[in-house]
């Protein structure tokens, strides 16, 4: 696929940021994206380098912008850049430079692998008009309890976590509580972009997003999820990738 | 303003090749588009030397425009008889592919083409065979006399290259006329606004050039700043931006 790395003065990151732009062959433009988000501690390479999603994309006709967010935390963090302001401008700059990108909503999708997952929902639950699909693989999705369980010492995270999102208590309701705005959106009867959730069954995320997908059950909102055999690395997530966005394209409405 | 670094395979190279492509300050509102400056490099640089021969994002915010610079490599930026059709790519392919994908204006008079070394030769040319793609050119430190027969163009690398480029029979009254700068030159119908900078094949160029417009500038070689000379003379003359 045709590449382009751009790197840009970001206004939100008070310096350079970069993201990279993959192109379809043999579709027609405006092309369908796929804004991927990787994950912690990576760059916008490390899902293209471990995965096989640009070709599922391109099978699919999608282009793939990918940021680079520093830290890969997806928020404004406590002490640290503005890593979520960053990847909404980048949502605002990339198709203002690639006039070739569709900002439609039927033609919009949000993957995030592992805390890029958390990215992808926080915003399809700040901007559900936004994107038609949003999925995650092995994803803190609600980032308000994984920071209970690390604040009560059952969860493997380091102090970066800290200061990227305070404590549980700092972060709810906000726009990062996602299970809050999932909550906020129902009550006033926003459309939801299709949703899913995969993970790997000897996965360390495999507990939380296992309670994820309760709390959509409970709530009647329909979270597409998948296990697949293995932990939490790209042999267990790539071969459901495919599968994930034929139902984000796909699938039915909630 | 941003950088964009470019790898994949475009037609009709269809080969995989690079650009680098400087963007104005400005993200252009509804409906406008960018001006262009297509950027020719030296012979075998990659796309982003001219970036940082000079400042290109300086450049862009001077003049307002996408300043975009497509590799070469050692093709003169002609179709190679054994090799790749590099002249149709900068002319055709490329532009026709940044527009599909960018903002940036195929009108005339928004589109600039300055070329330095291999590339001064390659804006000569596209000035002189397609001088409706853009409302200036500019040449700077171009080898006019690539195909003389003289002491400094028969070693045998020069030869080898000539050969790979343009064919065995590279001095053919075929070929001279297709790409020799001064036949070109001397058949030259329609002349655009040009700069041409250089030495003396450079000066008798432009001087035939002269005795058909009104619209050429000539700046003697000035040394080692050559390149800086030429571009400033250059955002001077095109006066469009």
């Amino acid at each position: 696929m045709p590449f382009f790395r751009v790197q840009y003065e970001s206004v939100t990151l008070g310096g350079e940021g970069e993201f990279g732009v993959f192109l379809p062959r043999n579709a027609r433009t405006p092309y369908k994206t796929l804004w991927l988000l990787h994950g912690a501690f990576g760059d916008f390479f490390e899902s293209i380098q471990y995965s096989s999603v640009l070709m599922y994309a391109e099978q699919r006709g999608m282009a793939v912008v990918a940021p680079s967010s520093y830290m890969g935390v997806y928020t404004d963090m406590v002490y640290g850049e503005k890593g979520y302001s960053f990847v909404k401008e980048v949502l605002e700059t990339a198709p203002k430079l690639f006039s070739c990108l569709s900002t439609k909503r039927e033609d919009s999708y949000l993957m995030g692998i592992s805390m890029g997952g958390h990215g992808t929902f926080k915003l399809a639950m700040e901007f559900p008009e936004r994107f038609a699909g949003a999925c995650g693989f092995s994803s803190p999705v609600d980032m308000v309890y994984t920071m209970g369980l690390l604040e009560s010492g059952n969860h493997g995270g380091g102090h970066e976590l800290f200061d990227a999102f305070g404590s549980s208590e700092m972060y709810r309701d906000t726009v990062g509580d996602v299970i809050g705005n999932l909550r906020k959106n129902l009550k006033a009867g926003r459309k939801l972009p299709r949703m899913a959730l995969c993970w790997g069954d000897t996965d360390h995320a495999r507990f939380e997003d296992e309670r994820v997908k309760g709390i959509f059950d409970e709530l009647g909102v329909k979270l597409y999820s998948r296990v697949g055999p293995g932990g939490h690395n790209f042999d267990t997530w790539d071969p459901m990738m495919e599968e994930v966005l034929d139902y984000l394209m796909e699938g039915e409405e909630d | 303003m941003a950088v964009i670094h470019f790898r994949g395979n475009l037609p009709p190279l269809n080969n995989t090749t690079r650009f680098t492509m400087v963007t104005p300050d400005i993200l252009p509102e509804d409906g406008r588009k960018w001006r262009a400056l297509w950027l020719l490099g030296d012979d075998g640089r990659f796309s982003d030397d001219m970036l940082r021969r000079i400042d290109a994002e300086a450049l862009s915010v001077r003049i307002n425009a996408a300043v975009i610079m497509p590799e070469g490599l050692h093709s003169d930026y002609e179709n190679m008889v054994r090799g790749l059709p590099w002249y149709d790519y900068v002319t055709t392919g490329l532009p026709e592919y940044i527009r599909s994908i960018f903002p940036v204006s195929d009108r005339r008079e928004d589109n600039f083409v300055f070329g330095y070394g291999m590339g001064g030769l390659g804006a000569f040319r596209i000035a002189m065979r397609d001088p409706r793609f853009a409302l200036a050119y500019g040449c700077c430190g171009a080898d006019f006399d690539v195909f003389a027969d003289d002491e400094s163009h028969s070693g045998p690398d020069h030869v080898h290259r000539m050969q790979t480029i343009y064919g065995d029979d590279y001095r053919s009254e075929e070929i001279l006329r297709n790409s020799d700068p001064l036949m070109l030159a001397e058949n030259a119908a329609d002349v655009p606004r040009m700069l041409i900078s250089g030495g003396s094949s450079a000066a008798k160029i432009a001087g035939v050039l002269s005795e058909k417009s009104a619209e050429i500038t000539y700046i003697p070689s000035s040394g080692e700043n050559d390149l800086f000379h030429a571009l400033y003379a250059f955002e001077r003359i095109a006066d469009q931006w």
